[in-house]
């Protein structure tokens, strides 16, 4: 966030300083141009002046030859002044050796320009020098009657020129490094502290602290409303936040009102609820035994009907109770073998029942990471009933392994006993739905309703195909790791 | 087998009576005495209150204990009885109809012996009462006090 902000501070500073650079090199050039054209028109004129005077009558021509009149009229930087006649002698001069001679024969004088063409004056840029010759006309102004010939040095000019170019530089760089600063300064204080605040407060409100806060969000340019608004934001998340806290800890406790409820009542059906069907159970058995000479047949029967009630009263009890817990049981997971188990729970069963044929297939190696205690229970609910409703089977199979759909692995559990009509598999799995009349078949109706409980709590489904009088298959799935649904 | 008696701590009459009747299908002559929670089966190990007169040197040989009994519980009376160097070692046979994980495992955390599951089931009940007396009162050995 810190690192945002510093690249924030590296990409104003540039626009700034390419901005200051294209506005001073913009500038400089234009007055440096401007000077130095002043210049050069300034001394234009100075030199021109001599000749222009000539013209008006103002001057003489022999005040040429007056050192202190041309100074005075041309600059300190006068280099020559003489006047030329049509012949091109020299008439008037400053320096008195040239006079009389012809300009051709003077040095450094370049004798093209004394020549009456167009233009009444020519000027030449030399080197370091600035030359100009004027015609001097008679008094009908039309008449040329001599040449004027004044030379200027240059170098004074030029190097003012240079040095006003070196005073614009220094001082450019100087207005350059004042406004960085001046703007570099001001952004720092007037956006960038802020914008830091922010960050920081915002950093801390990441981080789970709602009682961050930006400090003193006076001003009220867009910066202030922002931090104001920030402050508004953390504010009403806070107050989310706790008002949040308040309802999970209401929930918290009334869920856990609800579980020790559901705990107390699992205690007390597991402590009082079983006693009085055992004293059922056995009272009716004292009496059946003891008693059986002054109870007729008819009492008998009755008696015994009361016995299998109790007892599977007694059945009923142990499955609610587990269906009931099983929302409060946590998983505990390990490599199980779920074709050992399988084993295990037939050789039982033949053991209980030797009279029955029942040919098993089992699968080997059905390796899953489970619960191995509620597996067991699914698998001991899934047998049993393959085992009970295969028992009017003279040969009975049931078939346990492993397939695949869709990509997804699954487990089946296969029997040829009486299977059921399709329309009724959704009841299967519902608490307390039998599809066999209970002369037929035992059972509590429970039994695959925790089959289903124990396989979402895995992550699973599981589901039944079959047909009347065919047999039934049982499929379900694991997904090892328990499941979204954990309930 | 031994002659010692078994002290039966449970504040069910019906199941009393049951276990009486079990015990002598199973041929189990010894003496029973049924006290009918905690406070009763202390007071008759330390011959206080109607068991005065007890001799309180001629322990039980076993203690048959429900868990859930009105003013003090199975538990409870465990923790106290494990405490006391006279009945630290008494064999203790928690017999209750809950099947609970939480019930099983204080049971073992404050010290009993076994854990037996009352069933429903009159005929399997029998057998479980007729086996536990075989066990306690035939084949396990006690330390020499």
């Amino acid at each position: 966030m810190k690192k945002a902000v510093r690249g924030l501070t590296f990409k104003v500073g540039t626009a700034i300083v390419v901005a200051e650079l294209l506005v001073l090199s913009l500038v400089g050039l234009v007055y440096v141009t401007s000077f130095s054209v002043e210049v050069d028109r300034r001394i234009e004129t100075q030199v021109q002046l001599p000749g222009r005077l000539m013209n008006d009558g103002v001057l003489a021509l022999d005040s040429i030859a007056d050192e202190s009149i041309m100074l005075e009229l041309v600059g300190e930087e006068l280099l020559r002044g003489m006047v030329v006649g049509l012949d091109h002698n020299v008439y008037y001069s400053l320096d008195s050796s040239d006079l009389g001679q012809n300009i051709a024969d003077i040095e450094d004088v370049n004798g093209e320009m004394f020549s009456l063409g167009n233009a009444s004056q020519i000027m030449r840029y030399t080197n370091d020098a600035l030359e100009c010759v004027s015609v001097l006309y008679a008094l009908d102004k039309v008449t040329p009657r001599f040449f004027v010939y004044i030379v200027v040095g240059t170098s004074q000019s030029n190097l003012s020129k240079i040095q006003y170019t070196q005073m614009f530089v220094i001082g450019s760089i100087a207005t350059f490094l004042v406004t960085s600063l001046i703007i570099s300064y001001s952004f720092k204080s007037i956006i960038l502290n802020r914008l830091v605040e922010i960050v920081t407060v915002v950093s801390k409100l990441q981080n789970g602290d709602v009682t961050a806060r930006i400090e003193n969000p006076q001003s009220s340019d867009e910066l202030g409303f922002l931090q104001r608004q920030v402050n508004v934001m953390i504010s009403e998340l806070q107050k989310y936040q706790e008002n949040m806290e308040v309802i999970v800890e209401e929930r918290t406790v009334q869920l856990q009102a609800l579980n020790e409820e559901i705990t107390a009542f699992s205690y007390s059906v597991s402590h009082d609820l079983r006693s009085p069907l055992r004293s059922i159970d056995g009272f009716s058995k004292q009496l059946l035994e003891k008693y059986s000479d002054k109870i007729d047949a008819v009492g008998q029967d009755y008696l015994k009907r009361v016995r299998a009630s109790a007892v599977r009263m007694g059945y009923l009890i142990d499955d609610i109770l587990m269906l009931s817990q099983l929302s409060l049981t946590n998983l505990t997971t390990s490599k199980v073998d779920l074709s050992s188990i399988v084993r295990k729970i037939i050789t039982q069963y033949k053991l209980d029942e030797p009279s029955r044929n029942v040919e098993c297939i089992i699968g080997n190696n059905l390796i899953v990471e489970v619960d191995e205690r509620l597996l067991t229970q699914v698998l001991e609910n899934l047998l049993s009933n393959a085992w009970k409703f295969t028992s009017k089977n003279d040969s009975a199979i049931i078939e346990f392994g492993e397939t695949e759909r869709d990509g997804k692995r699954f487990f089946y559990l296969k029997d040829n006993g009486v299977g059921f009509d399709m329309k009724y598999k959704d009841q299967l799995f519902k608490p307390f739905h039998r599809l066999h009349k209970k002369e037929d078949f035992e059972g509590t109706g429970i039994g695959l309703a925790i089959v289903k409980r124990i396989i979402s709590k895995h992550g699973g489904i599981v589901w039944v195909e079959g047909e009347l009088l065919k047999g039934a298959t049982f499929f379900f799935s694991l997904s090892e790791i328990g499941g979204p649904d954990q309930t | 087998m031994k002659k010692g008696r078994i002290l039966l701590v449970e504040d069910d009459p019906d199941d009393v009576l049951l276990m009486k009747i079990a015990f002598k299908e199973g041929n189990i002559a010894n003496e029973i005495v049924v006290t009918r929670d905690g406070v009763e089966a202390l007071e008759f190990l330390r011959g206080e209150g109607d068991y005065k007169e007890r001799d309180t040197g001629n322990l039980p040989e076993v203690v048959l204990l429900d868990l859930k009994m009105p003013r003090m519980g199975g538990i409870e009376f465990l923790k106290i009885i494990r405490q006391d160097e006279r009945t630290k070692h008494l064999p203790v046979v928690v017999l209750t109809s809950s099947k609970e994980e939480q019930d099983i495992m204080d049971s073992y955390d404050f010290g009993a012996n076994s854990y037996v599951h009352k069933p429903v089931d009159i005929n399997q009940f029998s057998e479980a009462i007729k086996n536990l007396g075989l066990y306690w009162l035939v084949l396990n050995l006690l330390p020499k006090e």
